[in-house]
């Protein structure tokens, strides 16, 4: 059922209140259901986000300045799945390098989580040579709003609190008792057996750095909350026009073929002789009859008679051709962090974030060396020509396109000197709170987080169900 | 035979195999020439072509 109320919903049936009702929260809830376990998802927002309601998601930047935080995440039923992009695929294996569990831990929730996202669960990859591969995204229309608001509404086991603002929690000797609560401008305390903080990856931090300032007994050894803060670097590296015939010859039967966009990722091979992190090339392939002019119009200028021959390709319907776009990897960095600033309060009387975020100087390297690298094995295999950025070539600057990924912060391992929470997601030093998120991730590879988060929550799921005997 | 008809044979035969190997030699190093890189900026944008694009 769905409530605006807390005074409806009957709280002792339930072992597990959920913080968010985002992609981490619900797919949570939608899990347990499956096994019969009830929960109570708590979501700050309302059916739908408004202005006042994103003000409370208003966040600092002291270093650079990224996408402005209260737009870039919604604060409202289904959380920020009411305006994602939907790119969907698993981490690549070696993203899981760092982290204490690896990609065979999530692989058993890849079904469940493409049913979620209503995607294939098809994520092929193609080899193109000892540094690229060609790999498929799913692209998922999925809003967690309008797919399963009637059906909590009709549910037995989910029974979801609207319009009601986490402000800490409280507890003593490693279990946390109660949540303190806003709802309709009411003060109130929820207690339940467990707690699962599913409000975001910047969220998260701040609740969990709100909770240490008021309950001393608590997190006090958790010296990591905030830390190792990422978000990919989304941008514009340069052009290129290619032959599709070609490149599906060089692949053979390898080839991936669909319409639109092409992907390409670097292999980890790639990474470790260059000393850069991994990154993802998206060749935005529409079918822009514009912008294939323009590119060879440009061609032509530098390369007359290849542009001729490219012209021809356009007219034999063997060409893609268009911006190329990258995903970085961000290099986790202790520095890069949240903090609570307490001389700005929101309307909760809670400190809002300050976010340290220091681009890595590495991004611009792996730019560099990913473009050029590219370029020369669509020159030397004659697939295609590729146009690098002036600045990039130059490693001057790169063109930003926005930070919608936030991840980090909580992020998993094995101890308190190096983390916040364990490899099944329980805060360390705490019995019965656990993180969902993005937050939780140690490193966040090029891949679009949500996927990933997903399976997380699925995992947890099966952990409460099978360890915490629910 | 002459003396001086070998010589010219053997001559013939080494000229030929010269020939030969500074032709595969050129082709091979044409070929390397063809696929040389060659960086040309235009509207900020620097493209990776071949030399003889």
């Amino acid at each position: 059922m769905i409530y605006k109320r807390f005074q409806d919903i009957n709280f002792n049936k339930s072992p597990i209140i959920i913080f968010g009702s985002g992609p981490a929260g619900l797919s949570l809830a939608l899990d347990l259901e499956k096994k019969k376990i009830n929960s109570i998802v708590i979501e700050a927002g309302g059916e739908d986000f408004d202005e006042n309601s994103q003000k409370i998601y208003k966040s600092k930047f002291t270093a650079v300045e990224l996408t402005d935080a209260s737009v870039s995440r919604l604060r409202q039923l289904g959380g920020t799945s009411g305006h994602w992009g939907g790119w969907s695929k698993p981490f690549e294996d070696h993203d899981f390098d760092k982290w204490p569990i690896n990609i065979n831990d999530l692989n058993p929730y890849k079904e469940e989580t493409c049913q979620i996202l209503n995607i294939k669960n098809q994520f092929r990859r193609s080899n193109i040579n000892s540094f690229f591969n060609q790999i498929e995204f799913q692209y998922s229309e999925v809003r967690f709003a309008e797919k399963y608001k009637d059906h909590i509404q009709k549910s037995k086991y989910i029974d979801l609190l609207l319009d009601t603002q986490l402000l800490y929690l409280s507890g003593k000797n490693k279990n946390i008792e109660y949540a303190v609560c806003i709802n309709n401008d009411k003060k109130i305390s929820l207690s339940s057996k467990f707690f699962i903080l599913a409000c975001g990856g910047i969220e998260n931090s701040r609740i969990l750095l709100w909770t240490k300032e008021k309950s001393q007994e608590i997190l006090n050894n958790n010296k990591n909350i905030g830390n190792y803060w990422m978000t990919h670097s989304w941008i514009l590296a340069g052009s290129g026009l290619l032959s599709v015939n070609k490149l599906k010859n060089k692949l053979n039967d390898y080839f991936l073929n669909y319409e639109g966009p092409i992907h390409f990722s670097t292999k980890k091979n790639f990474s470790d002789i260059k000393n850069i992190t991994s990154a993802g090339l998206y060749m935005d392939a529409q079918e822009d009859k514009k912008f294939y002019k323009e590119a060879i119009k440009d061609l032509l200028c530098v390369a007359p008679e290849l542009g001729k021959k490219f012209a021809r390709m356009l007219f034999n319907k063997d060409l893609k051709c268009g911006n190329i776009f990258m995903h970085i990897e961000d290099s986790p960095n202790k520095n890069n962090k949240i903090t609570l600033d307490i001389k700005e309060l929101d309307k909760f009387d809670m400190p809002i974030t300050n976010i340290n975020y220091e681009r890595p100087i590495s991004v611009i390297k792996t730019a560099k060396n990913v473009m050029s690298e590219f370029a020369e094995f669509c020159r030397k295999d004659s697939i295609g020509r590729i146009a690098m950025h002036e600045d990039i070539f130059n490693l001057k600057k790169l063109d930003y396109l926005g930070e919608y990924h936030h991840m980090g912060g909580t992020r998993m391992g094995e101890n308190l000197n190096n983390s916040v929470v364990d490899k099944n997601l329980k805060v360390h030093d705490i019995n019965n709170l656990f993180v969902a998120g993005s937050s939780v991730f140690p490193t966040c590879g090029f891949t679009n987080p949500t996927f990933t988060i997903i399976q997380l929550s699925i995992r947890l799921s099966n952990h409460m169900k099978n360890t915490l005997q629910l | 035979m002459t003396k001086s008809i070998l010589i010219r044979r053997n001559f013939l035969k080494n000229f030929t195999k010269i020939f030969i190997f500074l032709s595969i030699i050129n082709i091979l190093f044409n070929k390397n020439n063809k696929n040389n890189l060659k960086l040309i900026k235009n509207k900020k944008l620097i493209w990776y072509l071949n030399e003889n694009d």
